[in-house]
């Protein structure tokens, strides 16, 4: 009798396992929902940090970042949907669109210039966040994340995931075209 | 006319849904009361359903041919500017259309089965089909409710389309997600069939039996499919990486990897009744993380190289699907399985314990996967969201290769083997021959090539041992060889020679990356690669430039980088010079400063073993497959057997 019990809790085992794996499944499911509605740091002024530059070892710091328009990018190496965004950053770069800053999120500083030099570096100067704390501040929730700063250093757009091409002319432009017809 | 082809299509699909219906209902009930005429009928619709579903995809095909870009799916993946070829292509090239291909090939799968099956029993044969009926149901709702290919941009037709995604414009993307598919269809066979052996509480040898083939084409599939999407993201991607462990490449890993245990275990129960509750769960089990595959790639959770668009209603409904299929199939189990439970006998270093041990070691290959694959999902719920990780080819290398050479060691013992027991002295001349085959593996590499490399000479030794003791077994048994047997062995040396491939390639392999001017050169692992010249190039749909390589006496590569003026993508064509022992991988990266251009050479020895052992592999169990006793026996045949 008792080996009867046995057997049958066995063979409830692989439901149970199931269940674990569904419960994770949804939670991911979720947490991606979550990532479509971001409105934190929204008009909120750049985080101060202190970091270094990952390409010249040069110090650098929020002050660097002020003064004029800035496209603000997290990204790493490691991160797979990094290379969807990236011909849009280089595009964006390489017609002088706007200067964009890159943030090494979380990354080999090796491993980081590797990619780049392998699929062309679109930013002015990347701020190296090695343990991730400049991101913490920003309330980035992964790679990649786009922020659009304006010349005072407050957040003026934000992309969770992907930059996509809509989201760059729907969300990013339009404040660079106010910009323009300012002065 | 044109403008009634996608709603043709449209409605087809609907006909498709319908006849699944029917087949599931006709199928169920008819092996439930034993009715003959009603599982006929199920019979007769999966040819309805095959033929409507196939027209729904012609339908789909000509809308692509005929750049109907009021049909949203061929606006976002066609373009007037693509060759013919690459739009029919562009028909599987994302998510709804793919999904479309998906509920064909179920749709052939069902009729293959409800042809081709005839001669088991009634009650089995009924649940089955209606297990694929039910299967069918699901996807097609899916399909049809989710993500419609046909749906119409009416009125604002778009003048132009959105092209075909660059990477996927390839003769590798052509043939890959097909395979795939059938691979994983497929395993939905043999998920009808544990539901069906569940349901009707019998599994005996004949069970087996009819099970086998149908997982052995599957598993074909599934490999073909896999060795095509690594050879395509080889020469594809640009960087001569052919193996990522991206979340998508893990989707199809892991079902590969059950559907192995579930080959290993199904000969264990054909011949000695034994691992029946486990064989069982197996056929469950892949078919499971077949489904799971689906929700992860289709459902945007983890980011991939390979994402689909990501929609949270499409997500939810596949989560429903998965939840609905495995959950369910895991209840039945766990009600009835103990029904099948037998004791067998065995001691020693038996066959038995061999396929256990293979079984045991595959499953936990396929947790660690499954563990690195869903991890960042559970720290991000864990931790939270300031902190998002990816775990990457460290741990997974770390973990899967000690796996697979103790695989590996188990395999190589495997045809000298017997059920039961093997006598000892056996054993002992099968380790003889391993030491032999280390001192192979320890010379070689130190008459070759300059370092010997402890992880390699491992695991090259264990390799040949494979093959020694594979022929070995085969030679002796000479007089009475059946199929079986040389597909067995040939699988394993497959395995065998990929593991070469596998072992050399990652240590071996020497890179450089550089900045050339014309007429400059650079060596790597002792070749001359000079840049001779760079033009322009021009196509359909991309303007790029091409560089011409020489080295050697006579040899020359052209490299290629591409810029894809419609999605404003560009891509970089490696050149390769293949070959039996050495690849020359050439990626041209583009102009860089002071006239000078970016390139990675790279030096990679026997990186064609791995994609040929995983081939032999899989036409090894295409010859086990026609082995004599997998042949149609009717039931009287069956009894004479089994009376005996």
């Amino acid at each position: 009798m008792e080996r009867r019990l046995k057997t049958r809790l066995l063979l409830v085992t692989p439901l149970i396992g199931f269940g674990i794996l569904v419960f994770f499944l949804g939670i991911g499911f979720r947490l991606g929902e979550h990532n479509v509605h971001p409105s934190a740091m929204l008009n909120d002024p750049f985080p101060e940090f202190s970091s270094m530059s990952l390409l010249d070892d040069e110090p650098i710091t929020r002050e660097d970042l002020i003064g004029t328009f800035r496209l603000v990018n997290v990204w790493a190496s490691w991160c797979t949907a990094c290379i969807e965004e990236h011909d849009l950053l280089l595009e964006l770069a390489r017609s002088g669109t706007i200067s964009i800053i890159g943030i090494n999120y979380r990354d080999q500083a090796e491993e980081a210039k590797t990619w780049l030099y392998e699929r062309g570096n679109p930013y002015e100067t990347v701020v190296v966040d090695a343990k991730g704390e400049i991101c913490v501040d920003l309330g980035v929730y992964g790679a990649p994340e786009s922020f659009l700063v304006d010349p005072e250093g407050i957040i003026r757009a934000k992309q969770v995931g992907v930059l996509t091409r809509t989201a760059w002319m729907e969300e990013f432009q339009p404040w660079l075209e106010a910009q323009v017809e300012q002065y | 006319m044109s403008t009634l082809i996608p709603e043709l299509g449209h409605f087809s699909a609907f006909l498709g849904l319908m006849s699944a219906v029917g087949i599931a209902l006709f199928g169920f009930f008819g092996a439930n009361q034993n009715r003959t005429a009603w599982v006929d009928m199920s019979i007769r619709l999966t040819k309805v359903q095959v033929a409507v579903l196939a027209l729904s995809f012609l339908f789909l095909i000509l809308a692509f041919l005929e750049d109907d870009f009021s049909v949203l799916y061929v606006a976002n993946n066609s373009n007037t500017a693509l060759p013919w070829y690459y739009k029919i292509a562009g028909v599987w090239g994302a998510h709804e259309g793919s999904f479309l291909l998906w509920t064909l090939v179920t749709a052939v799968w069902t009729v293959l089965v409800a042809t081709r099956a005839r001669h088991i029993p009634l009650k089995l044969h009924g649940y089955v089909l209606g297990t694929l009926g039910v299967l069918s149901v699901m996807f097609l709702a899916f399909l049809l409710f989710s993500s419609n290919p046909f749906e119409r941009l009416v009125p604002n037709v778009p003048i132009q389309g959105a092209d075909l995604n660059p990477v996927l414009q390839d003769i590798g993307q052509i043939i890959h997600p097909p395979m795939l598919y059938i691979g994983y269809v497929g395993f939905g066979v043999t998920f009808a069939f544990g539901i069906a052996a569940l349901a009707t509480g019998k599994i005996d040898s004949a069970w087996a039996r009819w099970v086998r083939p149908w997982v052995n084409i599957a598993w074909l599939f599934l490999t073909i499919g896999i060795v095509l999407g690594s050879w395509w993201a080889y020469y594809e991607l640009g960087w001569g990486g052919w193996w990522f462990w991206d979340p998508v490449e893990n989707a199809s890993f892991m079902p590969w990897l059950a559907g192995t245990a579930l080959i290993h275990s199904l000969s264990a129960t054909e011949k000695r009744g034994a691992f029946k509750n486990w064989t069982i769960l197996l056929t469950l089990l892949t078919f499971t993380l077949v489904l799971m595959g689906a929700f992860l790639v289709r459902s945007g959770v983890l980011s991939s190289v390979h994402a689909f668009a990501v929609d949270p209603q499409r997500g939810l409904v596949l989560l429903t699907i998965f939840v609905l299929v495995a959950g369910g199939s895991l209840v039945l189990y766990a009600f009835r399985a103990h029904t099948l439970n037998t004791q067998v006998q065995y001691w020693g270093v038996s066959r038995e314990l061999l396929l256990l041990i293979n079984n045991a070691l595959l499953v936990v290959a396929l947790f660690t996967i499954l563990l690195g694959t869903l991890y960042p999902l559970g720290h991000e719920w864990f931790v939270g969201g300031d902190e998002k990780l990816s775990v990457g080819e460290p741990y997974f290398n770390a973990m899967f290769v000690p796996i697979m050479l103790l695989l590996s060691f188990a395999l190589a013992i495997a045809p000298i083997s017997r059920w039961k027991h093997t006598p000892m002295r056996l054993v002992v001349n099968a380790l003889l021959l391993l030491g032999g085959s280390a001192v192979v593996a320890l010379l070689l590499p130190w008459i070759l090539a300059d370092g010997v490399h402890l992880g390699v000479s491992c695991a090259v030794a264990l390799a040949i041992w494979i093959i020694v003791t594979h022929a070995i077994a085969c030679y002796r048994q000479r007089k009475a060889l059946t199929l079986g047997f040389i597909g067995m062995s040939v699988a394993h040396i497959g395995f065998a020679i990929a593991v070469i491939g596998v072992a050399v390639t990652s240590v071996y392999t020497e890179s450089k990356d550089a900045r050339l001017k014309v007429g400059e050169s650079i060596e790597v692992s002792g070749t001359q690669y000079e840049l001779v010249d760079v033009q322009s190039t021009e196509s359909q749909n991309y303007i790029g430039e091409r560089a011409r390589f020489d080295f050697g006496v006579r040899g020359s590569l052209f490299p290629e980088r591409r810029y894809y003026s419609i999605r404003e993508h560009i891509t970089h064509e490696a050149a390769i010079a293949p070959g039996i022992f050495k690849d020359r991988y050439i990626t041209f990266a583009g102009p860089m400063e002071n006239d000078t251009w970016g390139v990675e050479i790279q030096d990679k020895p026997f990186q064609r073993w791995i994609w040929f052992g995983a081939v032999v592999a899989g036409l090894a169990a295409l010859i086990a497959m026609l082995d004599k006793r997998y042949r149609r026996l009717s039931q009287r045949d069956l009894e004479i057997k089994y009376s005996a």
